[in-house]
């Protein structure tokens, strides 16, 4: 019977479990998410004392909810004006006449320096995207009736059609498909497994593997 | 504080698909850590602990903190973020020696079933050592951050956020394998000398150094994309860019070389203080510390620790005949992979520990283990129950009939149900525990008798399909939901039927044979994690007096006819712990069980029987996996419009006739004819006959027609959790406004105003959607993985196994789609619409 018991295996030197931690910890990062970069960037201008960024998510925008991020800066100094003021409206080009409006806020965004709305656009096509900004500090001097200097910007955004609501969630739905997969090559790791241990023999109470 | 600076310090994220694999992966190894300690490994100090949860807090800075916010706007910050998760989350991650931790961390189950066969995988282990060996490492590593730094690749990074997943992913994955070889965490060892290390690391700085110059010096901004976003702070993107590579090159190139230096020292000097002998072999300490074994020539016996710790119940507990190469066990290089893989499962003895109960026991628990074991437990459940079920017949018979304000209207229908089959996933058959409708049987017993036996030609549950049948059609063609008067009288009649039945008749008949909510919480527990069962079966092969059945001192032995020695999985349990208060020996617990280990097999389960001999239960179960997705579709917007389009072209003046078919069709028919059309497709595929041991036998057509259904449980219960899921948490606050008015009507405060639908926003519908398919999801999972069981059970040939299975799979898959399409269509909001007071 040969005994296979002192040849040194090479190829388990290296060989040790913590490759296994890897796919442990490497699963922490597929599923992490690259958060708070606001989006596609969509407009870049000065508008008045102030410098005015406008991104959009997702990319390409379909028709339903958009988020639209803003980033006020003072225009002569890039300093960034946290405390300003940003409404967005929205109006479809088909029908102008109606517009929606919201509050951007820093509570929508993920990145605190913008401020963010999350917009409906319930249908494809073009959108007219106003951006209204008011800050106090950008302009030491304030309006004649007293009141802050104001800015607008304003860009137009192509909406595509969108997609069916099952398509959201296609990987809360597949992902069986990938548990399924898994657990199939598990089997035949195991089948195959218990194939090459069977050829052991229990011989005088010592167990021992055959050639 | 500056508001500029307030602003980015609060732009962190609690993102769950970053918080939650870290956290459970902490989890994991902080539980392998203890488990370790316990045993004497004294290698996992808090050092290691430290290291391992550093890094994972490496891996969240990096992509969860406001240095991820700001990645996009500044590439020095971007750079920052992937210097964390190369040399720093990567190195304190292998510094912790994860192996053995996270192995031992993992549930027994999941270890012994799903990772050993991988590990044991030859072509794996090769892939994965000819990755760590240092030149693919070095070569894997670099040639990430070098591609990754291309312009176009870097730029779709930061265009896409799925290009920003992989590329991180890679960046993490890579540095994983480069530092490998250098730190070569527990118990690995190298193969010859380290001395491969310095030129490893050496040249490792080089490429950063060449890579960060190209960054520093580059005279053009590399990267468009920071040419276009908004400058913050006044840093223009060429400096940014600049600093960025400087960034790279400083304390990128010292994580190169302080470990050079070290490990450098550490050749040429040796080691400042005694480090394990490695030829003492840590792994030797560990087993001498664990009954080593004497090794004979060329074999060695002995129990491995690392089974030990990992094996049910502790040491001693599991006995393991190795394979003999002690060259492994003296190289302590992968003891653990040969010891885990190598031995063949059929080596591994696991004695029964007969101090200890097997799996976890509730009663074991403080309080709660002392409550249930309280002889008048169950009553004080079905006290406040039957409370809550007068309450609400009285406002059913004599509130307005009106369901959103009434109580009968709002509690069955929005919140005991969703509760029901909540409580049955996650703890068991706790509403038959508090079942008010049997909270007088011991009265009725008085007045009526209780001693005649239940008629025979009645002991199957035919009764209980027929009567939940009837049930769920009267539910739609009375709108029984929107009725809180008959709601009412359906709660009066479970009353009076069940002081009948359990007056007259002995056990506990009305539960086991009648009782249509019973049934409907026998089939969904089978999936429960929890089971009421004996601790230890060899304490009851003992017992003479067999009280757990009998009963004794007043306290009543099981009135559903489950032996508890024979017992096996929650059919007919009604969880009432009769069995473990009459038991003398206290040995019948309720234990952890395995999610569905009650619908595998084919044993002759006590009070049951076998599964392949009761077309009763067989019915039971398809007709509650069907209803489950006949009754929500039942309230679907396009159902109901193609009932009243069929209603009105047949000329029907209400929806009965047409619903009645439509119930008929898919609770009886489909059923009938897809179980039917399944099992003999599945024999035919599968093969007609099996070579057993006394020569061949045939897979009848009935067999597999009675054995299979019990796979359609976990989607059946799915899509139950799904619809009753979707009412309750879209209806939880409708209870306001019914309590209010009935508190209102007793002269106890004031009506308010009606409550709309709580959670159904933009948003909430959002995450209730997708709590729906993760229902369903698990369902169909849990369905696939039971009918393979089954028909590996049936046939032992794989092959055959899985081409018997296709049938049954494409029955699963079939449901599982038609449960899909009923989440996304719009449902009506019962027992919720806006009224003003």
């Amino acid at each position: 019977m040969k005994d296979n018991s002192s040849e040194p295996r090479p190829a388990f030197k290296r060989r040790t479990m913590a490759t296994t931690a890897i796919a442990f910890i490497a699963m922490t990062l597929v599923c992490s998410r690259a958060l708070g970069d606001g989006g596609t960037l969509r407009l870049n201008e000065t508008a008045g004392p102030y410098r005015v960024s406008v991104f959009t998510s997702p990319s390409p925008p379909r028709a339903g909810r958009v988020d639209v991020s803003v980033l006020v800066q003072d225009a002569s100094t890039s300093a960034i004006l946290p405390d300003a003021t940003v409404n967005v409206s929205v109006s479809s080009f088909e029908r102008p006449e109606v517009v929606r409006g919201y509050v951007a806020t820093h509570e929508a965004a993920t990145n605190k320096l913008l401020v963010a709305a999350e917009c409906e656009l319930p249908v494809a096509g073009k959108w007219r995207v106003d951006v209204d900004v008011e800050s106090q500090r950008a302009d030491e001097k304030p309006l004649a009736d007293g009141r802050a200097a104001q800015s607008n910007a304003t860009f137009t955004l192509e909406v595509g059609e969108p997609l069916p609501a099952w398509w959201d969630m296609t990987l809360w739905i597949g992902w069986p498909v990938i548990a399924i997969g898994l657990f199939g090559a598990h089997q035949v790791l195991a089948i195959r497994s218990g194939q090459r241990h069977h050829r052991l023999r229990h011989s005088d109470g010592e167990w021992e593997r055959t050639a | 504080m500056d508001p500029t600076l307030a602003a980015v310090l609060s732009s962190w994220t609690l993102d769950g698909w970053l918080v939650v694999p870290l956290l459970a992966t902490a989890a994991i190894y902080l539980r392998g850590w203890f488990l370790l300690r316990r045993r004497g490994a004294a290698q996992f100090d808090a050092r290691r602990l430290a290291l391992f949860l550093a890094g994972l807090a490496a891996i969240y800075l990096a992509l969860g903190s406001p240095i991820d916010a700001l990645a996009g706007f500044l590439l020095q910050l971007h750079m920052v973020q992937h210097l964390l998760l190369i040399v720093v989350a990567a190195p304190l991650i292998w510094l912790a020696a994860p192996q053995l931790p996270l192995l031992v961390g993992l549930p027994v189950a999941l270890r012994e079933v799903w990772i050993e066969p991988l590990l044991r995988a030859s072509w794996l282990r090769a892939a994965l050592a000819r990755i760590t060996q240092p030149t693919a490492a070095w070569t894997l590593h670099v040639a990430a951050l070098w591609l990754w730094h291309i312009p176009r690749l870097y730029e779709a990074a930061l265009a896409s956020t799925a290009w920003h997943y992989v590329e991180h992913a890679c960046f993490f994955g890579t540095a994983l394998v480069f530092w490998w070889p250098v730190l070569l965490p527990y118990p690995s060892r190298a193969a010859e000398g380290r001395w491969y290390v310095l030129p490893y690391l050496f040249l490792a700085g080089v490429q950063g150094t060449v890579l960060s110059a190209i960054l520093t010096f580059s005279d053009r901004v590399l990267y468009p994309h920071y040419n276009l976003v908004p400058r913050l702070w006044g840093v223009s993107a060429l400096n940014d860019q600049a600093l960025a590579g400087a960034i790279m090159w400083i304390p990128g190139s010292l994580a190169y070389l302080i470990p050079l230096a070290l490990i450098g020292s550490e050749l040429l000097y040796g080691k400042r203080r005694a480090a394990p002998n490695n030829r003492q072999v840590p792994v030797r300490k560990l087993l001498t510390g664990w009954h080593a074994l004497s090794a004979a020539k060329g074999v060695v016996r002995t129990e491995s620790p690392l089974l030990a710790c990992i094996s049910a119940r502790g040491v001693g507990a599991t006995k393991v005949l190795s394979l003999g190469r002690i060259s492994s066990l003296r190289s302590e290089a992968s003891f653990l992979p040969l010891h885990v893989i190598d031995a063949p499962r059929t080596l591994v003895r696991t004695a029964r520990p007969t101090a200890h109960p097997i799996g976890f026991d509730l009663l074991s628990v403080p309080l709660l283990g002392g409550f249930l074991r309280w002889r008048h437990a169950r009553l004080a459940l079905q006290v406040p129950m039957f409370s809550v079920a007068a309450v609400v017949v009285l406002d059913g018979l004599l509130g307005p009939q009106v369901a959103p304000l009434n109580l009968a209207g709002v509690l069955p229908w929005i919140h005991w149900r969703g509760l029901l089959v909540l409580a049955l996933l996650v703890a068991g058959n706790v509403f038959c525990m508090a079942c008010p409708f049997t909270a007088s049987r011991g009265l009725a017993r008085r007045l009526l008798g209780g001693n005649r036996p239940w008629p025979r030609w009645l002991r199957s549950k035919w009764l209980a399909v027929a009567l939940l049948a009837v049930f769920f059609w009267g539910y739609e063609a009375f709108a029984i939901w929107d009725s809180p008067w008959w709601t009412a009288w359906i709660a009066v009649a479970y009353f009076v039927a069940a002081f009948l039945v359990e007056g007259l008749f002995q056990g506990a008949a009305f539960c086991k044979y009648v009782c249509p909510i019973g049934q409907f919480n026998f089939v969904q527990s089978l999936i429960s994690p929890w089971e009421v069962r004996v601790r230890q079966t060899d304490v009851c092969q003992t017992c003479t007096t067999k009280d757990c059945i009998r009963g004794r001192d007043n306290i009543e032995g099981c009135g559903l006819e489950l032996f508890q020695p024979r017992k096996a999985g929650n059919m007919d349990c009604t969880f009432c712990l009769d069995c473990v208060r009459a038991c003398p020996h206290e040995n019948v617990g309720v234990l952890a069980v395995a999610p569905g280990s009650g619908l595998l097999g084919d044993a002759d389960r006590s009070g049951v029987g076998r599964y392949s001999r009761r077309a009763d239960l067989a019915a039971l179960v398809v007709l509650l996996a069907f209803a489950a997705f006949v009754n929500a579709a039942g309230m679907v917007a396009p159902v109901l419009e193609v009932e009243d389009g069929l209603s009105a072209a047949l000329g029907f003046d209400d929806r009965i006739p047409v619903m009645t078919i439509g119930l008929l069709l898919g609770m009886v028919v489909a059923p009938v004819g897809l179980v039917s059309g399944a099992a003999w497709a599945s024999r035919w595929l599968g093969g007609r006959s099996l070579q057993g041991e006394d020569g061949k036998r045939r897979v009848g057509w009935r067999t597999l027609a009675l054995r299979f259904p019990y796979s359609l449980v976990p989607i059946g219960c799915g899509m139950w959790l799904a619809h009753y899921g979707f009412h309750l948490f879209t209806g939880v606050d409708s209870i306001y406004p019914a309590a209010y008015r009935a508190a209102a009507d007793m002269g106890f405060g004031e009506a308010i105003s009606v409550a709309k639908a709580s959670c159904c926003t933009a948003k909430s519908g959002d995450w209730l959607l997708r709590l729906e398919i993760m229902f369903l999801d698990v369902g169909l999972l849990g369905s696939l993985y039971v009918a393979y069981r089954i028909a590996r059970d049936i046939w032992p040939s794989s092959g055959r196994a899985l081409a018997a299975l296709v049938p049954w799979a494409a029955l699963i898959v079939l449901l599982f789609a038609a449960g899909v399409w009923i989440v996304f269509q719009p449902m009506e909001m019962r027992g919720t619409m806006n009224l003003g007071l």
